[in-house]
């Protein structure tokens, strides 16, 4: 059983708190280019399902890595100790579709001439002088995904919960899903020749389960739901975090970013989330293909007229 | 028979004292203090019974170790391996720190000759009670006597085939439970226990758990109290299935809650009985203006606003006033191979402190400057205790596969230890090559004028499996408290110094090849529940 943290009475006054509105885009906005090449139409959704990641109770067990791995019967990568805290999976990757990370953020040296509290005041007021973070690392889901936008074969799709799913038996392999990642998520395995990332325990979805990390979860720190839900949730809980001596606490891919959509894999972070080894502020590569699409565009036209020459 | 506690026993075991050893389910070659000495000491027994669900550094100290292979050369130890099954192959129960006591069915069959750890017993105490028959010697008159009628005759819910020669839990359970020995009933908690023979119980603490009709509250799963984190109906935590120990001290005097939103239990003035979330660890009928007669007994001594009811006058005690050698108060002293000096008493560490005197088991002297820094040892989560079962599981050697030093950046940068390097780490009785965690997390203090590091290491490493390390407690000292008989693993001096390759390869061992038929797809078994790598085995066997 277990027992739920995030009491939403606790928080002082949640009406308080100004959120922009939560405007949900249409499930599976694709750019309207691309939207041409997928293989089949969008599936009907069902109901547009989130992570929420609350790395202020992660325990950094690996629970979570395990029950993937052991769920989706992935072999282990290699076994090599890494001397980086405690993380020896290194990134996410074919076969590491969950990697726990370990940033211990401490003074790098022992302040061991800082006189000490002398009063009880002082001794209540100090704060921890480090702490070890921990982040449950996976696909971001993302609500409007790159790598969908970029999957030449349609072997990446939206499925009827949200979550992009690889058809890895389509895939040929050519990357271009592992260059558009902004999160550095997918990677073509050397031995099957396919793309692979977290698949969204989609056949676990289907049969009216939860993915197999949240249900491993032992603190809860990985929570799966409607997104609407999650999102209350995340920020019930930020609010909580936010009133009782947590100012570092955020959220991270719940709202849209600057030049990026919203996740639906989302986190609570204690952090900001470079420490983390997540891009601030992620960007959408289509954005900056403008060029890319002239060139090819002039290059037909070039080719064209060189064609229309020899006759 | 004098002191037959565990420390002790190797160390008689070493001298050649002891003739052999039987092991269930321990691993004393990886966990023991001075592992070194207990590693010597299985060398010297007679014969060695292990009885493990892998072949552990115990049942191999007499060929695998690799710190000692002169001592291997003369080893006579017969060694008998039991496999043993999982706790899903058999039935039993399993009980946690929260006193909370849980039974499992047997769920599956176990491969070839595992039997469970019941059934081994079981099958062995039958054997002693043939050799006591036929032996008529007088000192075998206790096994003569030794009631051992355990055979399983009941079915298996799960409708797996029975085990020839299987033992019946639930009888064992009852016995454990206490029963009348007139009428075979079961007791229902130690107040029902008389000391004349009428009632049998193997263990009074945890009397109570099978109910008056026979039922074993073990097994109870109906949970789920919505308004309380308490659920008294999910199995059953000892004594009388308190969830909290002295929740009388959630209710004042009177019986009135001291908080509405922490109460446990309460006294009902009207129905004259308590009542709450939990059950309390006396009768509910005792009123809180109770106060015992002079002269009574048992329950009826302690007073309706006794909480404690563990203790003879039911009283919070500040300090302990009779039983024990040490006392009666705590108070801090140094680890015996402490570097530091006792700053709060003359005496340094704890009087009456048992260290075993043998040239194998050398002990620093306190402030010695040859072993100036402190070390502990602790458990990393990705393995579990010795790491004898979960050092055969790759997904779990990849999480956590090497056996580390952690060290202070001062200590690193004073003894000049890169991140990841090879570290020495020396103490009085052993000298282990590691790799160095350089991490901020460890201090280097001031004490007394003079930089006092902590390195710390993890004790579940040892000589196979998939992944194999030196055995950290090679390094602990064996020595007592003097009334737990805890061995100080946990607090000893080592000297760090900058390590060798070479040396750490001298002690490399090889991993634990399994055979063939282990990489096979298990049958008749779920895609998801296939042992790692397994299910590509299949889909090889497939194509």
């Amino acid at each position: 059983m277990k027992c739920n943290s995030h009491d939403p009475k606790n928080i002082f006054d949640l009406q308080n708190r100004e959120y922009p509105e939560d405007n949900p885009e249409p499930n599976g906005k694709m750019d309207p280019l691309y939207a041409l090449f997928e293989r089949y139409p969008a599936r009907e959704a069902v109901q547009e399902m989130a992570f929420f990641t609350d790395t202020s109770i992660c325990i950094g067990c690996k629970s979570c890595e395990v029950a993937c791995k052991q769920w989706n019967q992935l072999p282990v990568q290699e076994i090599r100790w890494s001397g980086n805290s405690y993380d020896n999976t290194y990134n996410l990757s074919a076969l590491n579709w969950r990697h726990v990370k370990f940033v211990e953020r401490f003074p790098a040296q022992n302040e061991i001439d800082k006189p000490g509290p002398r009063t009880v005041l002082e001794i209540l007021a100090e704060r921890p002088e480090g702490r070890w973070l921990f982040l449950s690392d996976q696909c971001k889901h993302c609500r409007q995904a790159p790598c969908h936008e970029a999957c030449p074969t349609g072997a990446i799709m939206r499925n009827e919960y949200g979550g992009i799913y690889y058809q890895t038996d389509i895939c040929m392999g050519c990357n271009m899903c592992v260059a558009a990642c902004p999160f550095g998520v997918p990677e073509v395995s050397p031995k099957s020749g396919h793309s692979m990332k977290c698949m969204h325990c989609y056949d676990r979805l289907r049969d009216g389960l939860t993915p197999a990390c949240q249900l491993a979860c032992p603190t809860g720190a990985i929570d799966f739901g409607p997104r609407e839900e999650m999102l209350a949730k995340a920020r019930a809980r930020l609010a909580w975090l936010l009133d009782n001596g947590h100012p570092e606490a955020r959220l991270y891919g719940a709202t849209e970013f600057e030049a990026y959509s919203g996740l639906n894999s989302f986190y609570l972070l204690m952090d900001s989330p470079d420490v983390y080894g997540l891009p601030n502020e992620p960007v959408r590569p289509l954005v900056h293909m403008a060029g890319d699409y002239l060139r090819g565009i002039a290059v037909l036209v070039l080719c064209g007229c060189a064609i229309a020459a020899c006759f | 028979m004098g002191d037959e506690s565990f420390t002790i026993t190797i160390d008689r075991a070493a001298h050649g004292e002891v003739d052999g050893l039987l092991v269930f389910g321990q691993n004393i070659a990886v966990t023991n203090p001075n592992t070194g000495l207990s590693r010597e000491a299985i060398r010297k027994l007679e014969w060695l019974v292990v009885c493990d669900l892998f072949e552990t550094e115990t049942a191999s100290a007499w060929y695998a170790d690799p710190t000692a292979p002169d001592s291997i050369k003369d080893c006579q130890t017969e060694v008998f391996l039991l496999p043993s099954a999982t706790s899903l192959e058999c039935d039993g129960s399993v009980t946690n720190t929260e006193r909370l006591m849980q039974w499992h069915e047997r769920a599956k069959k176990s491969p070839g000759n595992c039997r469970s750890a019941g059934w081994w017993i079981y099958q062995l105490g039958k054997k002693f009670k043939e050799f006591a028959a036929a032996s008529g010697l007088e000192r075998d008159a206790g096994l003569r006597a030794l009631t051992w009628d355990y055979d399983l005759v009941s079915q298996n819910e799960a409708g797996l085939p029975p085990v020839a020669g299987d033992v019946d839990m639930d009888k064992v359970a009852l016995e454990m439970n206490g029963f009348h020995v007139a009428t075979g009933k079961p007791c229902s908690g130690s107040a029902n226990l008389a000391d004349d023979g009428s009632t049998a119980c193997g263990c009074r603490l945890l009397s109570g758990f099978i109910a008056d009709n026979g039922e074993n509250r073990m097994k109870n799963l109906q949970g789920g109290v919505v308004e309380h984190a308490l659920d008294p109906r999910y199995r059953y935590a000892w004594p009388m299935n308190s969830r909290i120990l002295y929740n009388r001290c959630s209710a004042d005097p009177e019986g009135r809650p001291w908080s509405e939103k922490k109460k446990l239990v309460w006294w009902d003035g009207i129905e004259e009985i308590w009542k709450g979330f939990d059950i309390p660890q006396f009768d509910r009928k005792k009123s809180p203006d109770y106060r015992p007669q002079p002269g009574a007994t048992g329950d009826a001594a302690l007073g309706g606003a006794d909480p404690f009811t563990v203790h003879s006058d039911g009283k919070a005690w500040i300090f302990v006033p009779y039983g024990l050698n040490d006392g009666p108060f705590p108070v801090h002293y140094e680890p015996v191979e402490s570097p530091c000096k006792n700053l709060l008493f003359s005496r340094q560490h704890t009087p009456g402190v048992i260290i075993i005197e043998d040239p194998k088991n050398p002990i620093a002297p306190s402030g010695s400057a040859e072993y100036p820094t402190a070390m502990t040892t602790y458990h990393m989560v990705e393995h579990w205790l010795s790491g004898s079962m979960t050092r055969h599981i790759p997904w779990l050697c990849a999480l956590q596969p090497e056996s580390f030093l952690e060290i202070s950046p001062e200590m690193a940068k004073a003894c000049g230890i890169a991140p990841g390097a090879w570290v020495s780490v020396k103490s009085a009785r052993a000298n282990l090559q590691m790799r160095a965690l350089v991490t901020p997390r460890l201090r280097t203090g001031k004490i007394m004028d003079r930089n006092i590091g902590i390195v710390g290491s993890f004790v579940n490493s040892g000589y196979k499996g998939v992944v194999c390390d030196p055995v950290t407690n090679d390094l602990s000292p064996a020595l007592m408290s003097p009334e737990g008989l805890i061995p100080a693993s946990k607090g000893f001096a080592v000297h760090i110094s900058a390590g060798s390759a070479a040396r750490a390869e001298k002690f490399r061992c090889k991993a634990v090849k399994y055979p063939e038929a282990m990489q096979k797809a298990v049958p008749a078994t779920p895609w998801a529940a296939q042992p790692e790598g397994r299910s590509y085995a299949r889909e090889e066997e497939n194509q």
